[in-house]
């Protein structure tokens, strides 16, 4: 899709950002930077992937970001609630995919061994 | 508690860098768009000048004035360069950049090509960054298909491109010259300026460097404008800076911070404090050609200049951390050992100046030296500053002379009284047998790998110090807490 105008970017732009509001997945953020993939940041996704599987949950999707920067606690994984707030988790093991769901994801609790002092608005 | 703000690396971590739909829903193209449509190319330059945005690769020019004499140039044809090469040891800012934010610098070299009336962008990147080549040929080509790059962009007169050229991780070829001839097929040497790559560049046309965290800066001064970029950060430093925290700190990693910010700050309250609760003894930025901050400057805003001043300098964005257990005449001779290899050998000062600096520290740290060594390593370092040609000799020199200023004990120890306090410089260390504490368990002797230790088994044992290699083996195996280093 070739964009020749002004005006075809702002509806483009309209179209995406509409999409994004009404998209009320619970969004877990994976580190996939050089950093968050030496870390472990694929085998952490196949275990929460098949951990989402496992409790039945469809309104939750990985996305791959980029590096946070928080690279004492690689891998991360952000957790962003549709209806705002995030957590920050850091030092996750596969294991721990069950665990970081029922609290997280299920639970939506803002608290747990996992999570990460945020450093930056 | 003081927080990070996040200007180059707002994307990170929040966008998908190969979501062309995530940036775009992250205001991503809208400055290129604003600037094709509502501006003129000289608006964009003067937004940019006025903005105060500083070169983040080191030197901290500003960008606008560079971009300005880029525009001045009558030339059939010009360039955008990228400077992706970072070869700052344990620096990972623009990596991370091009990583997790891979189309606003492709954005923001548009924007710039816009500007200076050039079609044709080039990202100089080392090839040891896989991952990020990866994702901005990805990027290209998905902004290529969206009419964001290529001809006639989104309908307009204006057309540019971006190719990838890539360095094999020379520290040299970050020099701008230098990487201008790595471009070109030349060995990557740098060349005398001026001219410089403003006037003539790539192929002897106006080029503009830009390091990727100052093309990351572009886009948000676009849409936020002037007034917002200088509410953060200093008067004469406007904005953020990354820098790789590094060393001896809790919460090692990236992160931005606006200018001034004070570097008890950065340590106590980003960096979660010193590692092991041990003693905050320095830290270096601007890597090899950098220097230290000490104690007494830890509430010192930093900025380009206030960093110049005690000694230091911004740099690129390397911050290491270190403790008491760090010897300070080790930690220049450390960054001396870079330099040296990374030296192209182009000129006299530097390849043999910094290799007889090299030997004197040496000499410090091996017990060797007498008081005269100070003033010649002085003289020498004062000399390698003047008589370089390019940037990497001509601060080569700044970790040794920085040192030098703050840490004057720690030469002085090494070289009067042969000892190093942070027991680091192996030639100066002693291992001995406390007798009250030995019960001759042979243990020590039995590990020893030169076997300079005896003694009968259940009696007290002694190293022959003119045989004892330092090697600390002893030390460690001993179980009895019997065995000192001093
Ligand atoms: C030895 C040496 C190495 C350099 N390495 C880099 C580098 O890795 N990345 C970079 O952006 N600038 C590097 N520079 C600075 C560049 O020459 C140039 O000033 C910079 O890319 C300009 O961009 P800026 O104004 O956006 O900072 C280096 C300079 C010297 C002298
Ligand atoms: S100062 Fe060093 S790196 Fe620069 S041109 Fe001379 S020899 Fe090469
Ligand atoms: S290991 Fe320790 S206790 Fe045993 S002989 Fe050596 S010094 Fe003595
Ligand atoms: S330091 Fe090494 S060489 Fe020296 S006495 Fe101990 S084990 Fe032997």
């Amino acid at each position: 899709m070739k964009l020749k105008s002004k005006e075809d970017f702002f509806k483009l732009k309209e179209e995406t950002v509409k999409k994004r509001a009404q998209d009320k997945d619970i969004k877990l953020l994976i580190g996939f930077g050089t950093c968050g993939i030496a870390a472990g940041a694929k085998i952490i996704e196949k275990a929460i992937e098949k951990g989402l599987a496992e409790r039945n949950i469809k309104n939750a999707k990985i996305v791959r970001v980029g590096c946070v920067g928080y690279c004492y606690a690689e891998p991360t994984i952000e957790i962003v609630y549709p209806e705002g707030g995030s957590v920050i988790l850091g030092n996750i093991k596969s294991e721990n995919a069950l665990d970081v769901i029922d609290m997280h994801i299920l639970n939506k609790s803002f608290e747990s061994q996992y999570v990460i002092p945020r450093n930056f608005e | 508690m003081v927080k990070q703000v996040r200007i180059a690396l707002r994307n990170c971590g929040r966008v998908n860098p190969e979501s062309i739909e995530d940036y775009i829903n992250a205001r991503g193209y809208e400055a290129l768009v604003t600037c094709l449509f509502d501006k003129k190319p000289a608006d964009v330059i003067n937004i940019i000048t006025e903005s105060g945005l500083r070169g983040r690769g080191g030197g901290g020019f500003p960008t606008g004035i560079k971009w300005k004499a880029a525009a001045a140039e009558v030339s059939d044809e010009k360039f955008i360069i990228c400077n992706a090469d970072e070869g700052d040891p344990g620096a990972f800012m623009d990596r991370a950049v091009l990583e997790g934010d891979t189309h606003s610098v492709l954005e923001a070299m548009t924007i710039a090509g816009y500007s200076v009336g050039a079609d044709k962008g080039i990202i100089y990147i080392r090839a040891e960054y896989p991952l990020a080549i990866e994702r901005i040929k990805k990027a290209i080509e998905i902004s290529k298909e969206y009419g964001f790059l290529g001809k006639n962009i989104l309908g307009t007169e204006f057309s540019f491109d971006i190719e990838l050229k890539y360095g094999a991780g020379a520290f040299v070829c970050g020099e701008e010259t230098a990487l201008i001839a790595s471009i070109e097929g030349k060995r990557g040497e740098p060349v005398v300026k001026p001219p410089y790559p403003a006037q003539k560049g790539l192929w002897g046309k106006p080029t503009i460097v830009n390091n990727v965290e100052t093309f990351a800066n572009i886009c948000p001064i676009i849409l936020n404008g002037k007034d917002w970029f200088r509410s953060i950060g200093t008067q004469k430093s406007p904005g953020t800076k990354v820098f790789a925290l590094a060393g001896k700190i809790n919460n090692v990693g990236l992160i931005e911070i606006p200018m001034g910010m004070t570097l008890r700050n950065v340590i106590d309250n980003i960096g979660g404090g010193i590692r092991d609760g041990k003693e905050f003894k320095a830290v270096q930025t601007g890597g090899p050609s950098g220097g230290c901050i000490t104690r007494e400057n830890l509430d010192t805003p930093i900025d380009y200049d206030n960093l110049l001043s005690i000694g230091s300098m911004m740099g690129s964005g390397g911050m290491i951390v270190m403790d008491e257990d760090d010897c300070m005449v080790n930690f220049a001779k450390f960054f001396l050992e870079f330099t040296i290899d990374e030296s192209c050998g182009k000129c006299a000062p530097c390849r043999v100046g910094n290799k007889r600096l090299l030997e004197l520290l040496e000499k410090v740290t091996n017990g060797q030296a007498t008081e005269e060594i100070i003033p010649q390593i002085e003289q020498l370092c004062a000399t390698i500053k003047k008589a370089s040609l390019c940037g990497l000799g001509q601060t080569s020199p700044n970790p040794v002379l920085s040192t030098l200023r703050y840490f004057r004990n720690e030469y002085d120890e090494h070289i009067k009284d042969k000892k190093c306090r942070s027991k680091v410089c192996k030639a100066l260390l002693k291992y001995e047998i406390v007798p009250d504490k030995c019960n001759g368990c042979t243990r020590c002797a039995r590990s020893c790998p030169v076997q300079c230790i005896s003694g009968k088994v259940k009696e007290v044992h002694t190293i022959d110090q003119k045989a004892c290699i330092k090697c600390g083996v002893c030390y460690t195996n001993c179980k009895f807490n019997a065995i000192i280093v001093s």
